[in-house]
């Protein structure tokens, strides 16, 4: 392993990957701190400006964004009571207590540390588990293969929404536009309806900036035009004011808590649909759970930000390991992050270690260097994204607007992409207001036309006989888990998220 | 959402329907095939869609309980015109974006839009307006050398 990371080091210790890099980050944290605004939109409406870009740097700046969103989150949690993202609502019940007292300062700095370290050691947990993991991987077959993929799309649809139906619909949804195109065996147009611009699918941009970042300025104008949507400009305690440091003594005494929240973050991460808003909630549990005075969370305790901080961040890079080891996303960010690699030629998933090690190491090294990025950007500017805040919806929600056409017309479509964006828009829109979980979407979209192969080579294999079934026991477990998780996470049978 | 969902889940029932016995048929070129039929991955999508509409529509009807918590309602009348007015203008913006070009029509989107969401101070909507659309232009034409409309 040393020696592949000697061969990316010359790869990546240039000055270009490190501007990039810093400017991912920097990105990533505006948009994190932006109420509304979320790392996935971000990752999104960047892909189109990565094309011309090599590979390991375009990848190395998609994670930066991805690493920067998560941390810039706690920004506004922290500041004004809304949380960027919903990972970091948990972060709201400790870290808004603490502004009030005077103390938004050490707030945000215990949330960039504990970000950091969060994000250090799971990014060491991603280089550590990814490889061993894909070795296995590589020993499975279509069966298996189609196994873990219906296992995933339903445990994603089961965990990432508040219906088990509407979960699982929305991957149906994802997996039946994956179906538009040409046939992957017969080569002949399948419901294009005539459009040449459809014969190779319909494109992931427009698909993903419509249903991410369109469908969210229309929910946002929607609620700026209700009226309930406070953003609370006028509530912003001046960082400038507030002389709350945060001491080394007292840095060392929430370290249990922030490797309690990344121990979580890893865990959680690892699990496709579970996500950074469960990690965060159950690092945040489990630290106020363990604690000698739980009474003191919620009232401004630094343990708590650092705990929902640290697993927020840790499960950023956890979410990659089923990425590098199997080629499965388990979330709209990393969803996304695949079709990067997809349009940079590369395909994630076990060959990539084999076909492009040195890249693979050189993201690896890219992501270290995007974490100690993440605590240069944080400290550095801090204070200038704590006022970035203020900016109002009216200035920002237009030009998404905009960089939402020229994303999805840069992908190669055209106007015709562009259409299709707004058409998905509608889409998600809709999704979001009835809570039709657009991560089984994107991801069921995206994991399409593996699932197809992979069913189509395995009935091949197995001549559709079902008790050649028997033979493969990996994918038993599999196809067994997924019944499991229909029957624990259909209604009547789904457990309760923590309070 | 109770009433949302039933409405969602009829939508969708139909929708899947539609799929399978109008669409599907004529939109699926047939050919030579070994291991699966073209027919059979979409057929099979919309046939567990169908299903699954059927049994959201079953909780909606018969499981009230489910839904006690849940605040969400059919969109109102003035919900449903400003979000058509939204994409009106948003589809409009691009229609003239792809006649006049980004360099005119992408202030007159972002301008549309900000004006929408009552933004009224002139020099933030000029600034707003022209100098991403500047800066994405070069970045498009001169870094990406992609050319815009």
């Amino acid at each position: 392993m040393i020696d592949y990371f000697l061969a990316a080091f010359g790869d990546v210790f240039t000055v270009k990957m490190f501007a990039y890099i810093a400017l991912g980050v920097s990105i990533g944290y505006l948009v994190g701190a932006l109420p509304g605004m979320n790392r996935a939109t971000a990752i999104a409406l960047l892909i189109p400006f990565t094309f011309e870009m090599p590979a390991l740097i375009a990848i190395s700046f998609l994670i930066g964004v991805n690493k920067g969103g998560a941390a810039g989150s706690a920004v506004s949690a922290i500041l004004i009571n809304v949380p960027g993202e919903p990972s970091s609502v948990v972060t709201t019940i400790d870290g808004y207590p603490m502004t009030l007292k005077g103390e938004s300062q050490k707030a945000l700095k215990v949330a960039l540390y504990a970000s950091v370290i969060g994000d250090v050691l799971a990014t060491i947990a991603l280089i550590v588990l990814a490889l061993p993991l894909a070795k296995l991987a590589v020993g499975l077959g279509p069966i298996e293969i189609s196994s873990i993929l219906i296992f995933a799309i339903t445990f994603i649809a089961a965990v990432s929404g508040r219906s088990f139906y509407k979960g699982i619909i929305s991957g149906l949804f994802g997996l039946l536009l994956a179906a538009i195109g040409l046939d992957l065996e017969t080569g002949l147009p399948r419901l294009t309806f005539g459009f040449i611009e459809l014969y190779d699918g319909i494109p992931l941009l427009a698909v993903a900036i419509g249903t991410l970042a369109l469908s969210e300025v229309l929910v946002q104008i929607d609620k700026a035009w209700r009226g309930n949507y406070a953003h609370k400009v006028n509530q912003i305690k001046a960082p400038s004011d507030d002389a709350s440091r945060l001491s080394m003594r007292e840095f060392v005494g929430l370290l249990p808590a922030m490797l309690k929240g990344t121990f979580v973050g890893i865990v959680i991460g690892i699990l496709p649909g579970l996500g950074a808003t469960l990690a965060s909630f159950l690092g945040y549990a489990w630290v106020k759970k363990a604690s000698k005075h739980p009474e003191a969370f919620g009232k401004g305790a630094p343990e708590g930000v650092a705990a929902s901080e640290s697993a927020d961040n840790a499960s950023v890079p956890a979410t990659l390991v089923p990425v590098f080891a199997i080629g499965l996303p388990g979330s709209v960010a990393t969803a996304l992050l695949m079709g990067a690699f997809m349009m940079h030629g590369l395909t994630p998933g076990p060959f990539l270690f084999r076909d492009n090690n040195e890249l693979v190491y050189g993201i690896f090294l890219g992501m270290i260097v995007a974490s100690f990025m993440l605590l240069l950007v944080g400290i550095i500017g801090q204070r200038f994204f704590s006022r970035v805040i203020s900016v109002g919806d009216t200035v920002i929600l237009p030009i998404i607007v905009f960089l939402c056409f020229v994303g999805a017309y840069l992908e190669g479509g055209g106007l015709f992409g562009v259409y299709l964006m707004i058409v998905f828009a509608i889409v998600g829109y809709f999704m979001k207001k009835y809570d039709y979980s657009f991560v089984t979407f994107v991801v069921g979209y995206v994991l399409g036309p593996m699932t197809e192969l992979s069913v189509r080579q395995a009935l091949i294999i197995s001549d559709a006989n079902p008790a050649t079934l028997i033979n493969h026991p990996v994918a038993i477990v599999f196809l067994l888990l997924a019944v499991f998780s229909v029957w624990r996470f259909s209604a009547g049978n789904r457990p309760k998220l923590p309070n | 959402m109770r009433r949302a969902d039933v409405v969602g889940s009829l939508f969708l029932l139909a929708f899947s329907l539609l799929m399978l016995m109008v669409v599907i048929p004529s939109e699926v070129s047939d050919g030579q095939w070994y291991g699966l039929s073209p027919y059979t991955y979409p057929n099979a999508v919309c046939g567990a869609l169908a299903i699954f509409s059927v049994l959201l529509l079953r909780q909606a009807i018969f499981k009230k309980g489910h839904y006690s918590t849940d605040q969400h309602q059919i969109l109102s009348l003035f919900q449903v015109l400003i979000f058509i007015l939204l994409v009106s203008v948003i589809t409009f913006g691009v229609w003239l974006i792809s006649v006049l070009g980004v360099l005119i029509g992408g202030p007159i989107l972002i301008i549309s839009i900000a004006l929408i969401m009552g933004e009224r101070r002139l020099w933030v909507l000029l600034l707003t307006s022209v100098l991403p659309v500047l800066v994405i232009y070069g970045l498009a034409i001169y870094v990406l050398k992609t050319p815009l409309p």
